[in-house]
């Protein structure tokens, strides 16, 4: 490109120097290079995911996630951990759904400006960076042994819902913060209370964040494993039903249950002269069902800005 | 009005589930806490900082607990993760923020939020069955487990974290700046190296910090991933043991109440109080910036 | 006006998801009174066997349903002492401590089932020449103070560092390998082993690393690696890990596999262990690869029963 610029008019006052050459090679240069690291992100990662669902395919099919895992999950499908995560998921999110949405609207409507929302803000991040293994031994000290529940489904959950409770606080308080101070200025000038507007117009018009917030808490809840570990999911249990309707209630609160993260865990370290595909297939099957969960929150998250009208 | 009546009710509810965080942290704090206890007095710090000699169920007297060479694995897989993860995070972020086109931008950042979303143990499956055949092939690695299958899977799991918090300190620094510096001359890429960076310094290091949050706590990708042996590694294709790692295999082998089950709790301890300084510096870091640029 | 509709959409919503979880809970507590469980945990060299029992048990059974999970041989004896196991798995025997704590916590003994044998088999990877093994160089390979780093120590014709595989350092495996190869009160070497948490990891690590040796269940063997036969002295006859060796005791390292209850059993419990020890159980832990007990001694653990 130098090239062209030198042979147009030597000495002019727009050619190019020397200088300017180097300069824009170095642009060149350099904004190859972080294109390339997009690509070294990207592209291994893709990779390894194709190639994980090529070794998975041969048993990706509706009995495999249909059926119950038989010997020793050797054979058959995933349905007792498939139906176990869902469950997991469920109850923790029941329980930390209401406590986070309405600790996301204490902190973005009523906490004032001091040092102790400040600090509840500081919880919130250091709760958020605690180590998902730190989670499963609070969980098992605090829900396990100190609170009796022993290893089961309601452990867990109420585990997974402490490890998750940042995200939808901070999914909640952006939501809120979003929409904007004159709506809620035009409804106190009516005189409605504080909670006749968030009730009325804050939390109506912030549901689309706040479901992000369920959403990503789902998918993070499905793919964890060291805090369920601790907490009461195990390898195998026989006890799940193969018929329909009993096989969708499978585990009760203080059931020890299958999870898929679990299962996945189970089969690469713990089952032996088990087939390669049915790993590969448990992987591919966890993977799909987070990508899933999170590309149905981009998806509504767009379209529910979209269709915002401010 | 029924509402009137309920209204002093559901202010106390969300007044209550307001305090849920700081509830949670503490709760946390002292039930890991209450269950190390015991042991904190009796521990010899000496061998549990500096000794490789961790024996928990000895075949002769006295257990040893010299946690040496799980910290040395800990921030040897931390630090390698990191050396991987932040120039190709920092780079991306760059690519993104200032490069990339808006069409190239939205799936750019759409494909690094999915992998976030992938979670650890199926990155700890892929260090497993995918990465460690591949550094088995390297010339003198017996162990396809090791340090660097570890380092480059944290790496991956670092990135897409340091991206979106580098690419917000990025979108952070304010146009003026890239204008003023545009009208003086200057490319994108000294814009880049010459404004942006000095100006969102702080950010960045928020970025690199979370990431080195991220890595530390880390615990089923390492825990499949690094080979597990204790020991201090002399090459990059050594087997590591780290902290997340001996707690998630040997918390199930350890007698409730016994010193081995407190001192994985010491252990767990110990991450809780790095990662949430780590974090609680890496906020103030980034809230500081909010508050300059408004 | 739009607000008050999505205003009645948000709490629909909450009223579906409190609904369901109310159904789902109600459906819990409906199907707790319908059959029985037992909780079944510990030992991760059993965990195979014990699926196999419970999975195979709930067809000869129903309405019983076991609950079995892993996690180790400490893990079980700790569910029994905390009351949330009824049966723990263990492949090693139950420690005086654990003993006394149960025996204060409920008032009852612990009641001891051998269930089986495991022979602790030493794999290589399937590429290595080596055939025999003695249990001095076993000790030379893995004791602290032992010489062996290099595979040409062991034999001539091999080269290389020898990556030594273990189980994770508490698991009951672990602790009968260090006993039957150090010897009593000696240890492994501190540094550098490699461990695994389960017993399939062992021998899939070996599968794919050819310069290591380790120990694991010889019911996880697979076609991918070899087991040496393990001899007594250098130069003496090996005994490979099989069944026959393992019962009559010529192969150095098994060691017996145990159920430990809180009192004697009852109710399910009691006819759950019961068909464990008869011949239909058995036949289970010889298809899981490990060593089933011989008549006699089928008889005399029923005979612990009462």
């Amino acid at each position: 490109m130098g090239k062209a610029a030198n042979s147009t008019g030597a000495g002019g006052m727009f050619t190019a120097t020397s200088h300017d050459r180097r300069k824009a090679r170095r642009e060149g240069i350099a904004k190859w290079t972080f294109f390339c690291a997009c690509l070294l992100l990207i592209v291994p990662v893709l990779a390894i995911l194709g190639y994980i669902f090529f070794e998975a395919w041969p048993v990706l099919s509706w009995e495999y996630i249909w059926e119950n895992p038989r010997n020793n999950s050797r054979e058959g499908g995933i349905w007792a951990p498939l139906i176990g995560t869902f469950y997991l998921v469920l109850v923790s999110l029941v329980i930390v759904a209401p406590v986070g949405i309405l600790a996301g609207v204490y902190l973005n409507e009523y906490a004032p400006e001091n040092w102790l929302t400040r600090s509840i803000n500081m919880a919130v991040t250091s709760l958020a960076g605690v180590p998902s293994i730190v989670h499963g031994l609070f969980g098992a000290a605090a829900f396990v042994f100190a609170a009796g529940l022993g290893e089961s489904l309601l452990a867990a959950s109420l585990t997974i819902a402490v490890m998750t409770l940042p995200v939808i606080i901070t999914a909640t308080r952006e939501a809120l913060n979003a929409v904007p101070m004159a709506f809620r200025e035009a409804c106190w000038n009516m005189g409605a209370t504080r909670w006749q507007t968030i009730r009325t117009i804050v939390l109506p018009n912030s549901v689309s964040g706040m479901l992000t917030g369920v959403i990503l808490e789902v998918a993070r809840a499905a793919g964890e494993t060291a805090p369920i570990l601790l907490t009461g999911a195990i390898i195998f249990t026989p006890g799940v039903p193969d018929t329909a309707p009993d096989k969708f209630f499978p585990y009760y609160l203080g059931d020890q249950f299958m999870a898929l993260s679990m299962h996945l865990h189970a089969v690469s370290t713990q089952i032996a002269g088990i087939d390669k595909e049915m790993q590969f297939g448990t992987a591919a099957v966890l993977i799909l069902l987070i990508l899933f969960i999170n590309s149905f929150s981009a998806v509504l998250r767009s379209y529910l800005r979209a269709r915002k009208k401010w | 009005m029924l509402l009137d009546r309920t209204e002093p009710l559901i202010h106390a509810l969300i007044f209550f589930c307001g305090w849920s965080a700081i509830f949670c942290v503490t709760a946390i704090f002292v039930f890991i806490f209450k269950e190390a206890a015991p042991i904190v007095p009796r521990l010899d710090w000496g061998t549990f900082f500096f000794s490789l000699d961790w024996n928990p169920v000895p075949g002769g007297e006295e257990p040893a607990y010299g946690a040496l060479g799980l910290l040395v694995g800990t921030f040897s897989v931390t630090i390698l993760g990191m050396l991987i993860a932040v120039p190709i995070g920092l780079s991306a972020a760059v690519y993104i923020s200032e490069f990339a086109g808006p069409k190239i931008k939205e799936s750019f950042k759409i494909i690094i939020e999915l992998l976030a979303a992938i979670p650890s143990i199926v990155w700890g499956f892929i260090g497993l069955v995918v990465l460690s055949p591949i550094i088995q092939k390297l010339p003198g690695v017996y162990v396809g487990t090791n340090l660097l299958n570890g380092a480059i899977i944290i790496a991956f799991m670092a990135v897409p974290l340091i991206v979106s918090i580098s690419e917000d300190a990025l979108r952070a620094v304010p146009d003026s700046y890239r204008e003023g510096a545009m009208a003086l001359g200057a490319r994108k890429w000294e814009i880049v190296y010459r404004v942006l960076f000095p100006a969102a310094k702080n950010g960045l290091l928020a970025a690199c910090m979370l990431g080195v949050g991220r890595a530390v706590g880390e615990t089923m990708a390492v825990l499949l991933a690094t080979g597990n042996a204790n020991n201090i590694p002399h090459a990059l294709t050594d087997p590591v043991k780290t902290m997340t790692a001996t707690i998630a295999s040997e918390f199930g082998d350890a007698e409730f109440g016994g010193d081995h089950y407190r001192v994985l709790f010491v252990i767990g301890v110990l991450l809780f109080i790095i990662t949430c300084a780590i974090n609680v510096t890496s906020d103030i870091i980034v809230k500081g910036i909010r508050k300059k640029h408004g | 006006m739009t607000t008050t509709s999505r205003t009645k959409f948000n709490y629909s919503a909450i009223a579906v998801i409190l609904l369901i979880a109310a159904a789902c809970l109600v459906s819990c507590g409906k199907r707790q009174t319908a059959g029985q469980t037992i909780q079944n945990k510990g030992s991760d060299t059993l965990v195979q066997v014990a699926q196999a029992w419970a999975e195979q048990y709930s067809k000869v059974k129903e309405g019983v349903s076991v609950q079995v999970a892993g996690g180790g041989s400490g893990q079980g004896v700790k569910g029994l002492i905390d009351g949330t196991v009824q049966i723990a798995n263990s492949s090693r025997a139950i420690k005086d401590q654990e003993r006394e704590q149960i025996r204060q916590k409920h008032g009852k003994e612990v009641i001891e089932f051998i269930v089986g044998f495991d022979g602790i088999a030493v794999y290589t990877h399937k590429e290595n020449p080596l055939t025999t093994i003695s249990v001095e160089e076993l000790r030379k390979i893995y004791a602290d103070g032992g010489s062996y780093e290099e595979w040409n120590q062991v034999s001539a014709e091999m080269e290389g560092p020898i990556i030594r595989a273990s189980r994770n350092n508490s698991s009951g495996t672990f602790v009968f390998f260090r006993e039957a190869v150090c010897g009593k009160g000696n240890e492994f070497k501190k540094t550098g082993m490699v461990t695994q948490s389960g017993s399939k990891e062992v021998v899939d690590f070996i599968a794919t690393t050819e310069k290591a040796i380790g120990y694991s269940g010889m019911g996880y063997k697979t076609e991918e690696v070899n087991w040496l036969a393990v001899s007594a002295a250098k130069g003496g006859q090996g005994y490979e890990p099989t069944l026959k060796n393992v019962q009559d005791g010529t192969y150095p390292i098994a060691r017996p596999l145990f159920l430990y209850t809180v009192g004697k059993p009852e109710g399910a419990a009691r006819e759950y262990i019961e068909w464990i020890v008869s011949e239909e159980g058995q036949k289970i832990v010889e298809a899981e690869g490990f060593v089933s007990l011989t008549p006699g001694q089928m008889q005399e653990q029923r005979a612990s029963l009462d």
